[in-house]
């Protein structure tokens, strides 16, 4: 079998001419494929991160122990050890932890470690013996946990081929950021009888301004065109 | 005295290779491939007991890649490494990590052994010699054929001689230095493949057409291969760049087995390049004008005094006590700016023939085909290589970059000189 452009003949049963790439057909010749130069299959080993990551976790293990041990001589008691305990474990779950497995999805990590923040949270509101966490600490962290968690969810699984549903999700997350200013203006006022009054109206003006803008531009196939063209890189 | 009792051999790397090592990137190493096609298919168990025959015999090749603190050095491996299933990714990059535990690989496939070699082990001619032998012990232990140990096999039961362990090129340094062509050339360029994967695309070609068309015009098979690839270049380069003014020089460097020229029987590198090319800015070559240069610069180029005084810079540098006594982390970030900057971009590409395979009597049956492959460059995307086995000529182009530029001009090229030429690829 002959390439007719390039006038080289070609491994038998091959679909295209390696050079130009003109297709191979020929309606009356079945011919029995050849074995390919090489096997299928690319050989790639995949890295495994577990040396680092088991490194990592003693690094993070190491300054823990150490405060509690120097607390406990010094105090006795578990006392400021605790803090920075809670802000290790938070910081290991939020940013070790994920990488132990091999496909972590970020839709069950994410609110592990939006959970493990607020729980921190918790801690130093009884702690200090504060009174925020109930009246602040718990709705504004969960709301911002939720915008995040649903941002997550959709762009991995509503986006597919429609890259523009990227504008739509984060357009709609900036106007719900702008209206948690609002939340927080309002918690603010009733847990620490801060009086500032309508700030969040600044916030919620710029990001629901931002938002809109990304779904107009979601909306209108034109602009998104002449946009993509003045900008791709 | 077996490996596992004496202490491990050691060696320095000769003066080609001192380079090397420093030029790795991630994805990137400077690597070629030798294998060998036989009538049946390979058995792998044999062929891991074949190499482990041979392993002792080259120590210099069954090494990993080592560093102290002034330099990288070869340590023998105690046992050879295991074969391995080949793959859709010839000279798949050989990371630092993985030549620090084995700088070769022995591939198999169907009935194809493949060799893969670092290049600070060895080069062409000293690979073919390792990849001959494990081919003749396969087929020692497949048929049990006695097969001589001639034509650059070697016999597994000797030792190895120190004359196959020396650097060369210590010995044969000239005095004097030949100037450095470091005039900017034209650079091939490509979409790069996001994984770098190597496509592969081998020419056919009847060898005794091939001898008698380059007789014809008075030149070598390299001198005709080389001017048909400077043509294709330069017509990439005219299509690239109408304005003549503004194209740069087309040059194409042609590895030299200084064995040749100085005799010696060592199996590490003893290589220097002839860089031979043409400037556009003068006006269009035709394809005999291309010849004759190439031929004359060859001519020019390749004689023993000329390339002593190539490589003497090199081994010169490398003897200076200043740049000996330089921390190994130091010299390394400079010597692969030297590498980059006078190394690769002093030509568009390699080419390099290891010319007509001989082997034993015993063994031609037996062998049904045999290919030598180089790695892209580090940064450009094209390389050339060619063998002659069994009548057939294999000629071997490879990028990593997705368009097939060079290949897509130069094999119809040879098909519009008269010759018959079969196309095979690896492409995905």
């Amino acid at each position: 079998m002959y390439c007719v452009k390039c006038g080289v003949e070609l491994q038998q049963g091959a679909k295209k001419c390696p050079l130009c790439g003109l297709r191979v057909y020929h309606p009356e010749l079945a011919e029995q494929a050849e074995a390919p130069l090489y096997p299928r299959g690319s050989g790639e080993e995949t890295l495994a991160h577990s040396g680092l990551l088991f490194i990592l976790s003693f690094l993070f293990a190491i300054p823990l122990i150490l405060c509690l041990m120097v607390d406990l001589k010094l105090n006795g008691e578990i006392v400021w050890s605790g803090i920075v305990g809670g802000a290790l474990l938070t910081g290991y779950v939020a940013l070790c932890l994920p990488h132990w497995f091999q496909r972590a999805n970020p839709v069950v990590f994410f609110p592990l470690a939006a959970a493990a923040a607020l729980c921190y949270c918790l801690y130093l509101c009884l702690h200090f013996g504060g009174h925020w966490f109930l009246s602040f600490a718990f709705p504004v962290g969960g709301a911002l946990a939720l915008i995040v968690e649903t941002v997550i969810v959709l762009l991995r699984y509503a986006v597919g081929a429609q890259k523009h549903r990227i504008l739509y999700i984060v357009g709609g997350a900036l106007i719900a950021l702008g209206a948690l200013c609002l939340l927080i203006e309002f918690l603010l006022r009733v847990s620490f009888s801060i009086a500032m009054r309508w700030w969040s109206l600044y916030p919620l003006a710029a990001l629901g301004l931002l938002g809109l803008m990304l779904i107009v531009i979601a909306l209108s196939p034109p602009l998104r065109r002449s946009l993509h063209k003045k900008f791709f890189f | 005295m077996e490996a596992s009792t004496r202490p491990l051999r050691w060696l320095r790397l000769d003066n080609a290779a001192l380079i090397f090592p420093a030029a790795l990137r991630r994805h990137w190493s400077n690597a070629f491939r030798i294998s060998f096609s036989f009538t049946e298919s390979v058995d792998p168990a044999l062929l891991q007991q074949a190499l482990d025959r041979i392993a002792p015999r080259f120590p210099s090749m069954v090494v990993r890649l080592r560093r102290s603190a002034f330099w990288y050095y070869l340590e023998e491996l105690p046992q050879a490494p295991a074969v391995q299933a080949d793959v859709n990714r010839p000279l798949r990059t050989m990371s630092m990590r993985e030549v620090q535990r084995c700088a070769i690989r022995v591939l198999y496939y169907r009935d194809r052994i493949a060799v893969e070699f670092f290049h600070a082990v060895t080069d062409g001619t000293g690979g073919m010699v390792f990849a001959k032998s494990l081919a003749a012990e396969y087929l020692r232990l497949r048929h049990g054929l006695d097969i001589p140990c001639v034509k650059g096999v070697l016999n597994p039961d000797e030792a190895p001689r120190d004359g196959e362990l020396a650097d060369a090129f210590q010995e044969h340094a000239g005095p004097l230095s030949a100037p450095r062509d470091d005039r900017k050339v034209f650079r091939l360029r490509g979409t790069t493949e996001p994984d770098r994967f190597l496509h592969q695309t081998c020419g056919v070609l009847d060898s005794a057409a091939l001898h008698q068309g380059a007789k014809e015009k008075g030149v070598s098979v390299t001198a005709y291969l080389c001017a048909l690839l400077l043509q294709s270049i330069l017509e990439i380069q005219a299509a690239e760049q109408p304005r003549r003014t503004r194209r740069k020089n087309v040059r194409i460097q042609i590895p030299v087995n200084l064995r040749q020229l100085y005799g010696g029987e060592s199996l590490r590198n003893f290589v220097a390049v002839a860089n031979i090319g043409v400037d556009p800015r003068l006006g269009d070559y035709s394809f005999d004008e291309l010849l004759h240069l190439v031929h004359h610069q060859m001519k020019l180029a390749i004689t023993p005094k000329n390339m002593a005084a190539i490589f003497a810079p090199n081994v010169r540098d490398e003897r200076n006590v200043l740049l000996k006594a330089v921390p190994l982390f130091i010299k390394n970030p400079i010597m692969r700016l030297v590498f980059d900057r006078i190394g690769e971009s002093v030509s568009c590409l390699s080419f390099s023939n290891l010319g007509q395979l001989e082997l034993p009597e015993e063994m031609q049956p037996l062998v049904r085909r045999a290919e030598f492959i180089l790695g892209a460059q580090a940064s450009a995307p094209y390389n050339a290589s060619c063998l002659s086995c069994g009548g057939k000529t294999y000629l071997n182009v490879v990028r990593n970059c997705r368009e097939p530029k060079l290949e897509s001009r130069l094999f119809p090229t040879l098909v519009r000189q008269g010759f018959a030429v079969r196309v095979e690829s690896n492409d995905r």
